[in-house]
């Protein structure tokens, strides 16, 4: 008994837990509205959907814990989806288009990385830049939607291994790589860093590169996850990755990691991006007219936001207020007996 | 070996942090590093430990010249800083923030859990602080935080360790617990650069002193080759030798004056006893007591800064939940960190002298320039901007924003932190003037005889003394030394 | 004005000067003063949303609007629509799109202020909610009649000049005597150039910092419908990229993205140098992602000037 309520103390407590309660409720009305959503292929089918956006929440998150924001990796998610498309257009090897594709995110993630970690500019603002740079030559490498992935790579991703759909697996390969560098010294460097970038360095902690890395790590991930998108919408598009950008922050935001670092746990960017892929399935399927579609998504991640600060507020009011507790364990010397007063 | 260093400067552009300094220490020496605040101790060891970079001098340790490029480098050659900006980061458990410096690994590359606690338990235990392995991080108290921060340096087997000020905050036992350690690293042959402003800890501990004074050493003696009263003459400037028998007046009675503030039953945030207080018209109240006992949250609940409170105030009751509040009823807050929360600093004077009573409380127009001169800040224009200034000058401007409004009550959270000691003394006249009017003044101060200066010269004054969120003592006439400050603020060894 | 200030202008002053020659190596006739006419008027439109820009980046603590283009876009669909097509319409159009725009600020203000949103964060979000808005109101297909009266903000009175550029200075001398002189824009410089001593100060933030997001939603939302009277006929997030430019102008015009200090005229003269920049790149004919990526380039290396954060080691 004590052990149960230790667990549900502890659950509470943990930043990802009510994403994970947001996730599975969402669920249950989505099955209860449409019964076919539980099945097998249903599920892979929005999994395959909604897997690009899982994998740079992941990469988001990574960012966010060190106190930075990444807003270019939409622009990213394009540009790999448009250079592997062009590259399979031009007759390159799929494993050369691959690595062509993943390269062109990893150079601009080096290139946030620089700018954030060494030269100190704002995150925020760099990333803005740099997202405008990654737009504009994605549209200049492809100026209007075309191309095709190669066939028996569709194909591949909307199918199963040993019964896992193909998608997942991007997931999990996204996370593992998170799940490295969270036991080494490194992860321990990324949450320090986002409490306190000068007491950081302090430390002893190599700052600039443990911002630099984040950087480039997210970008690792939006490759992944754009390598996935053009599985999953099979051709080329210079804008199809730009509403990633502000999902998979917002899917962070709900899934409990703080914007201003070194507080999450980056299962919350899973949970919160499965969260907001559902609630958009839910409003495509309640037959919403599709011009009422964006404003309707527009509204439910406003509010997911909102509703999330606020939970936060709520629960860490100690983020709040800079002030140590006090223990008040021992006495102060006798008050009454000691008094000293001027008669 | 020894570590010397000579000709050290250092600059901010046109603001001097360092002087020049120079000194000398060997291995298995401790040396007392003692100056006013200001004179250039904290960035020295700073300079020492990789955090800042020096403008000029020389580091040499043993025969080879030391150029220490970053924290980091320096660890690598063991010299760890201990300081009172805690590096605790308390999203991390206490073992993980004891291991940050240099974390063990497994295969090269895996965080070495296993190992860390081992190690965290070791330093921890021979401290007598295990209790505090499992406690979040959050949740310690400030002296606890500062055995933490030593452990942390501890475990780094530093042959250069500098402590800065990280006793102030510490208890008896605590202190008895740090002393114990220091004599072990010395037997060792470490050497310690121990900055402290506690004469007591200086002389039982260190071998020798350095003073500093406006950033510049003044020189290094043995510890017994000076008093103590010889030493603050050294670091003040001022011949402190012939003790000057204060000239105390008596204060007076106080239940003659008219009540200005009241307030019962204050609780402050996160301590659990509660407070009653009652100011005078006219009354400069001192609030001393060690760092975190609640010094500072009491004047700035009063102020409406932490949580929402009922006053008393010049015989209306009124709540008070925001700052707009406190100054529309007539409250004044200055507080000690004036880059934080004073100056808007690349403003220009004229806007921040005006900035409360024209904008906020809308009396009106503000008589900058005579003002200035009144308080005796020097500068070129009012339109130039406030950084400009010397700290000092910053702070009376600030002060003179609030004076401009006449306030009923001024709160004041350790206000001369880090200004000279002219300034000090013009902040202290212009309160002793606005008491003269009829306002009343609660000032807290870290330094306790600033308390005793403040107090000294007043119609009516007293002290407070803070222990855990509750006064502990109350201070008036005679009694006001700082030996009552101290033992009052202390407790006693339990 | 001392010299000190008109220092900060230098730079933008000499960018515009050091472009005009370009073009007109590059085009000749880019410098005439009947082209020169119609960068400033294209410019005007940008400068009052960079009016926008700057009143939101001088709240300091990171604040920043950038769903000024989805407003302004916004703007440039209702503003017709609410009139009916109707010139004598126009004033009340005007006044509903100021509720409408200052609605929006109000909801930025709200959840930056009191919900803690970043500033940033909570913009990004009410640009796809106004778009989605704008898209469901339409339903894709803005067929919009346009107020006769309105197509007139692109007529020229004079030589060279044009209504817009009129319009555009009368907003300039108005905003800038506000934060000049009134309590709001002194109180708005305090509370950019330090929160916490603003707050401590008796100066009401949050009320200062949301009446910024709401001014700045109402001045976004009536450039956007002065746009599309110079324009003609109205698009859908037609004023997208002005968000991004507006943000360069500001930059450029040596206001300072942490807040609390800077001019309204500096980002009017960025808005002049970032125009004259983008008619060069269409003189010679650049496709639209070059010019997308140019603009980018721009602001990243204008940040990597002007906006680095102190070093580690000091």
């Amino acid at each position: 008994m004590r052990r149960l309520k230790n667990i549900v103390n502890r659950s509470l407590k943990w930043p990802a837990f009510p994403s994970l309660i947001l996730l599975i409720l969402f669920f249950i009305i989505n099955v209860i509205l449409s019964p076919g959503f539980a099945a097998p292929n249903a599920l892979a089918g929005f999994l395959a959907y909604n897997v690009p956006l899982v994998c740079v929440a992941i990469g988001v998150a990574v960012v966010l814990l060190t106190g930075g924001i990444d807003i270019s990796l939409g622009a990213q998610v394009s540009l790999v989806n448009v250079v592997f498309v062009t590259l399979i257009g031009l007759k390159w090897s799929f494993m050369g288009a691959l690595l062509g594709a993943v390269g062109s995110a990893l150079v601009f993630g080096a290139i946030n990385g620089f700018i954030v970690g060494f030269l100190r500019v704002t995150p925020l603002l760099t990333t803005f830049a740099t997202s405008s740079i990654i737009a504009g030559l994605a549209l200049w490498i492809m100026p209007t939607p075309g191309g095709m992935a190669p066939e028996n790579f569709i194909t591949w991703y909307s199918d199963f291994i040993f019964g896992i759909p193909v998608p997942v697996i991007f997931v999990v390969i996204s996370f593992l790589l998170w799940v490295i560098i969270k036991y080494t010294p490194l992860g321990i460097w990324i949450l320090a860093t986002g409490k306190h970038d000068m007491k950081a360095y302090v430390s002893a902690i190599p700052v600039s590169w443990v911002k630099f890395f984040v950087y480039v790590f997210a970008s690792l991930l939006s490759a992944i996850g754009g390598i996935a998108l053009t599985g999953s919408v099979g051709s080329g598009d210079p804008l199809v990755g730009l509403p990633i950008a502000l999902n998979a922050i917002a899917a962070c935001v709900i899934g409990g990691l703080s914007l201003n670092g070194g507080y999450g746990d980056v299962w919350g960017s899973i949970f919160g991006g499965l969260f907001l892929g559902l609630v958009i399935t839910t409003v495509l399927g309640a037959n919403i007219p599709s011009f009422y579609q964006d404003f309707v998504s527009g509204i439910i991640i406003l509010f997911g936001v909102l509703g999330a600060s606020m939970l936060r507020k709520i629960n860490l009011p100690e983020l709040n207020s800079r002030k140590p507790q006090i223990e008040t364990g021992r006495k102060p010397r006798g008050m009454e007996v000691e008094k000293i007063e001027q008669r | 070996m020894s570590l010397e260093i000579k000709q050290l400067a250092k600059r901010y552009g046109s603001v001097v942090a360092i002087r020049q300094a120079s000194l000398k220490v060997n291995d298995g020496e401790v040396m007392a590093i003692l100056g006013g605040n200001g004179s250039g101790k904290s960035t020295l060891a700073k300079i020492i430990g990789g955090a800042v970079n020096p403008s000029e001098g020389i580091i040499t340790y043993g025969t080879e010249k030391l150029q220490v490029k970053s924290p980091k480098d320096a660890k690598r050659k063991g010299i760890v800083i201990t300081s009172q900006e805690l590096s605790l980061f308390d999203n991390l458990s206490v073992k993980t923030n004891l291991l940050m410096c240099e974390i063990p690994r497994k295969f090269g590359l895996f965080v070495d859990k296993n190992t860390l606690e081992k190690r965290a338990e070791g330093i921890m235990g021979k401290m007598g602080i295990s209790h505090l392995l499992d406690k979040p991080t959050k949740e310690l108290a400030p002296n606890e935080q500062y055995m933490v921060e030593f452990a942390k340096a501890l475990i780094q087997e530093p042959k250069v360790l500098i402590i800065d000020e990280i006793t102030s905050a510490l208890y008896r036992e605590d202190v008895e617990m740090v002393k114990n350690l220091v004599a072990e690293l010395k037997r060792k042959g470490c050497m310690i650069l121990f900055i402290s402003h506690r004469m007591s800890e200086i002389f039982s501990m260190c071998d020798s002193v350095t003073v500093m004074k406006n950033g510049e050493t003044i020189g290094t003696f043995g510890i017994n080759e000076k008093s103590e009263n010889e030493l603050l003459s050294l670091m003040t400037g001022k011949d402190l030798t012939r003790v000057e028998e204060s000239e105390v007046v008596s204060h007076g009675r106080e239940d003659k004056a008219e009540m200005m503030l009241s307030i019962k039953n204050l609780k402050l945030q996160s301590f659990s006893k509660s407070i009653d207080l009652e100011v005078r018209k006219g009354e400069i109240i001192g609030v001393a007591g060690l760092q975190g006992h609640g010094q500072s949250d009491l004047v700035r609940t009063l102020f409406g800064l932490q949580q929402h409170i009922k006053i008393n105030l010049d015989g209306k009751q009124i709540d008070i939940t925001n700052p707009y509040q406190s100054v529309q009823a007539g409250l004044a807050f200055i507080s000690g960190d004036r880059e934080r929360e004073g100056v808007y600093g690349t403003r220009s004077i004229s806007e921040n002298l005006r900035s409360v009573k024209e904008l906020v409380t809308k009396q009106g127009d503000v008589p900058e320039e005579e003002l200035l001169k009144d308080y005796g800040v020097v500068f070129n224009s009012v339109n130039q901007p406030i950084n400009t200034l010397s700290g000092g000058n910053q702070q009376k401007v600030v002060i003179g924003r609030w004076m401009a409004t006449e306030p009923k009550v001024v709160l004041a959270d350790d206000p001369t932190k880090g200004i000279d000691v002219q300034a000090r003394r013009d902040v202290h006249r212009i309160l002793h003037k606005l008491a003269e009017k009829g306002s009343a003044v609660i000032m807290v101060s870290s330094d306790d005889e600033e308390l005793v200066e403040l107090t000294k010269r007043v119609k009516l004054a007293k002290i407070i003394v803070m222990y855990e969120g509750q006064i502990s003592a109350i201070l008036k006439g005679s009694d006001i030394t700082t030996e009552n400050i101290i033992s009052a603020s202390m407790p006693i060894g339990v | 004005m001392n010299k000190g200030k008109l220092k900060v202008y230098l730079p933008s002053i000499t960018a515009s000067i050091v472009l005009l020659i370009v073009g007109q190596v590059l085009s000749k006739g880019f410098a005439s003063a009947n082209n020169i006419g119609s960068i400033l008027t294209v410019a005007s439109v940008l400068a009052i949303a960079s009016i926008a820009q700057t009143l939101v980046i001088l709240t300091g603590n990171e604040g920043i609007d950038l769903s000024v283009g989805a407003v302004m876009s916004m703007g440039a669909l209702f503003g017709p629509l609410l009139a009916g097509g109707a010139s004598s319409h126009l004033p009340i159009a005007f006044l509903m799109l100021a509720v409408i725009g200052g609605l929006i600020g109000l909801i930025n203000g709200i959840g930056v202020q009191f919900v803690k949103i970043p500033p940033l964060v909570m913009t990004l979000i009410m640009v796809s909610v106004v778009n989605g808005f704008s898209l469901a109101y339409t339903k894709g297909q803005p067929a919009i009649q346009m107020p006769p009266v309105l197509l007139e903000v692109g007529a020229k009175i004079f030589g060279p000049i044009r209504w817009l550029l009129i319009i555009a200075v009368i907003i300039l001398i108005i905003m800038e005597v506000i934060l000049r002189k009134s309590r709001y824009g002194r109180s708005l410089y305090l509370v950019g150039n330090n929160r916490r001593a603003a707050e401590i100060g008796g100066i009401g933030v949050n009320k200062i910092v949301i009446l910024s997001y709401v001014l700045a939603g109402i001045i976004g939302i009536w450039s956007g419908c002065i746009l599309v009277g110079y324009a003609g006929s109205a698009q859908l997030e037609m004023a997208k990229d002005y968000t991004l430019l507006s943000i360069a102008a500001v930059v450029i015009g040596g206001t300072k993205l942490t807040g609390g200090e800077g001019t309204l005229l500096g980002g009017v003269l960025g808005a002049i140098v970032l125009t004259i920049l983008t008619s060069v790149l269409v003189a010679v004919g650049m496709p639209d992602g070059v010019r997308e990526l140019i603009q980018g380039l721009t602001l990243l290396v204008i940040l990597m000037v002007y906006s680095r954060a102190p070093k580690l080691r000091q």
